[in-house]
């Protein structure tokens, strides 16, 4: 177990390129933190330069208040699972998952190394293939086979770069509450990077979201949800991202006066189809596409030119073209600066 | 056109087949018919003998100095055994010079770009001239340094000439590795060499293979370099093999195929030894990308 606290890291490579500015995080022990963000964001940088693979620029990792920069990756007890699994294909099963043990050549014995290989094994689901090699795993497997073989050395520090997201969705969701489980038996501090927010979100105990290699939010998920900082959090979280609309064009929405330079930030979710004359409706549209989806349908609309996305239950499904009313609970809106985007 | 006709479609095929087939065995086997011909059927005049009227084995007790009658007219008995040895060590000297220095340069390019973008083309210049034309300087500052008829002078020439197709084969091979591989093993505790050696290399072993058979290959079979700069103490195989000639029988052809058959051995054993490791198979497949 270990806390990891980041202070004012910044990571800019040759050629200028700044790939995470100043960046301040503080994870607790035994938490588990997503960090979140677009391609390019600087999420996988801050992963790197967590485990020793990448040096920082300035800054500093502390990991339980000792400075790490100066110890190599390979001390750092850290244990890393890659996107594309970086398995060893031309091992065993076995022999992969013991990787770690024997090149850290701590003083066990055979015996307990098996012992332990056999348990790590178990808990990722792999004890009937140990004997086989590892490249000739099915790509679920061979996941697998990464996740034990940084387990086995009893990691401090769990780092993961988008393990699941060559998986595929059955499986995902199956590791998602697998890797939850296992961080939940063995207490150990995971930070997870991600682009795909559903996952952050459903594993999450604290999300990170990070844009252009800068901190946007830190908060929980339903904070980073309800009370997304900015238009780019609010923008970023969501299955149906959320609807901008310009004060505006719905001052009934935009409270205390605030028509001017202010952005309305409104969850699909939090819109509901009302008939066009319905004295609830805060906006009129036109219908233009409806996406049903099975258990909502998401319906595109057209108010005044702006688009507008509003989730509904498929039971009064609307036609292409048909004028409706959009109501709106008021307590759900969330305004925006235009000029700072930030939330007010 | 031949959609009603598919064995016009497979006819077609297998004669081109047959065709590719027999231009590229007919020198096969020329040479091992040649190797068991006696003296008058080697090229008389007016007739092709597609086979021995006899199969003798006259050729081979010529190169090894077994032979009996000798004569003006017949071939003199020489001995092959030493030159061949000579071939093994300078060819299997500088293959292994060229891989030890030329891997690690390869992997240094591929993985930290040691050189810039420069470098490999560089690399790649020591072979864009043909090797005639280095030759006699070579041999100049050979004679200065005492490497004329050394194995050494032949072992680093050899190393040298080859290690461009080293760095260059084995560097899109490394490349095909994932950096995440080296990351992973120095994550769980390896040093740098140790995750080389460890991690990466296994995973180019089908590369590794095939350039030191590709490599061996060339030294095995140079003719010019050691035609200049082997000596009596030196002598490889193929400048050996130009010597078997003479006033009275002009060219020895069946002596010459004799020795051109037992050269094609140490390729061959080469190649079926590491057979399994050329194909690359599985290691490359994988990794999703």
């Amino acid at each position: 177990m270990a806390k990891i606290r980041i202070d004012s890291l910044t990571k800019e490579f040759p050629g200028g390129v700044v790939a995470v500015k100043e960046l301040d995080l503080d994870v607790p022990h035994g938490s588990f933190v997503a960090l979140l963000g677009p391609s390019g964001c600087g999420k996988t940088t801050t992963m790197n330069m967590i485990s020793g693979l990448e040096q920082q620029t300035s800054g500093e990792i502390f990991f339980d208040d000792e400075p790490i920069t100066r110890v190599p990756p390979g001390r750092r007890n850290v244990g890393f699972v890659f996107q594309n699994y970086a398995i060893f294909t031309h091992m065993t099963v076995y022999n992969n998952i013991a990787f770690g043990l024997k090149v850290r050549k701590e003083g066990r014995s055979k015996a307990d190394r098996h012992a332990e290989v056999q348990r790590i094994a178990e808990i990722v689901g792999l004890s009937g293939s140990l004997d086989r090699k590892a490249g000739r795993l099915s790509v679920n497997d061979m996941q697998k086979v990464a996740l034990g073989r940084s387990m086995i050395v009893k990691p401090a520090i769990f780092l993961l770069d988008e393990p699941f997201s060559n998986l595929d969705a059955a499986f995902r969701a199956y590791m998602r509450t697998e890797l939850k489980r296992i961080q939940h038996e063995m207490g150990q501090t995971m930070v997870y990077v991600t682009h795909d927010q559903v996952e952050a979100m459903s594993m999450a105990d604290r999300i990170a979201v990070m844009n252009l290699g800068e901190l946007q939010q830190y908060g929980s998920p339903d904070e980073i949800y309800n009370r997304p900082a900015n238009r780019f959090v609010a923008g970023f979280v969501g299955s149906t991202q959320m609807n901008f609309l310009p004060a505006a064009l719905a001052p009934s929405l935009a409270a205390e006066g605030l028509t001017n330079g202010v952005t309305l930030g409104i969850r699909p979710e939090a819109l509901e189809l009302v008939p066009p004359d319905d004295p609830r409706a805060h906006l009129r549209a036109t219908v233009g596409l409806v996406e049903p989806l099975g258990a909502k349908d998401v319906v595109h609309l057209d108010a005044d030119d702006q688009p507008v996305r509003v989730v509904s239950a498929p039971g009064r499904r609307p036609h292409v073209g048909d004028a409706v009313g959009i109501a709106c609970d008021p307590g759900r809106v969330l305004r925006f600066d235009d000029e700072t985007d930030m939330a007010i | 056109m031949t959609e009603g006709r598919p064995w016009l479609t497979f006819l077609g095929k297998a004669l081109v087949i047959l065709t590719l087939g027999v231009l590229f065995l007919f020198p096969l086997y020329w040479i091992l018919t040649m190797a068991f011909k006696p003296q008058d059927e080697w090229s008389p005049v007016g007739h092709v003998y597609w086979k021995p009227s006899q199969w003798t084995l006259d050729n081979f007790r010529q190169i090894f100095g077994t032979a009996k009658n000798t004569g003006f007219f017949t071939a003199a008995p020489t001995d092959a055994t030493s030159s061949i040895l000579h071939s093994v060590v300078a060819a299997t000297g500088g293959t292994i010079l060229a891989m030890l220095v030329g891997v690690f340069a390869a992997y240094g390019i591929a993985r930290y770009r040691a050189g810039g973008s420069f470098l490999p083309f560089q690399i790649l210049q020591l072979r864009m001239f043909p090797p005639i034309a280095i030759v006699i300087p070579l041999l100049i500052m050979y004679s200065y340094l005492h490497l004329v008829d050394t194995f050494w002078g032949l072992i680093l020439i050899y190393g040298a000439v080859t290690f461009p197709f080293v760095v260059w084969l084995m560097r899109s091979f490394f490349q095909e590795v994932p950096r995440e591989i080296s990351e992973a093993a120095i994550v769980d505790g390896c040093s740098q060499w140790g995750a080389f050696f460890k991690a990466v290399l296994p995973q180019v072993r089908g590369g590794l293979a095939a350039t030191a058979l590709f490599v061996f290959i060339l030294n095995w079979s140079d003719f010019l370099l050691a035609l200049v700069l082997s000596g009596s103490n030196t002598e490889t195989a193929p400048v050996f093999l130009n010597g078997l000639q003479s006033a009275g029988a002009g060219q020895e052809y069946g002596p010459q195929a004799a020795l051109g058959l037992i050269l094609i051995i140490p390729p061959a054993v080469f190649g079926l030894a590491i057979q399994r490791y050329l194909v690359r198979g599985l290691t490359f497949g994988a990794i999703k990308q």
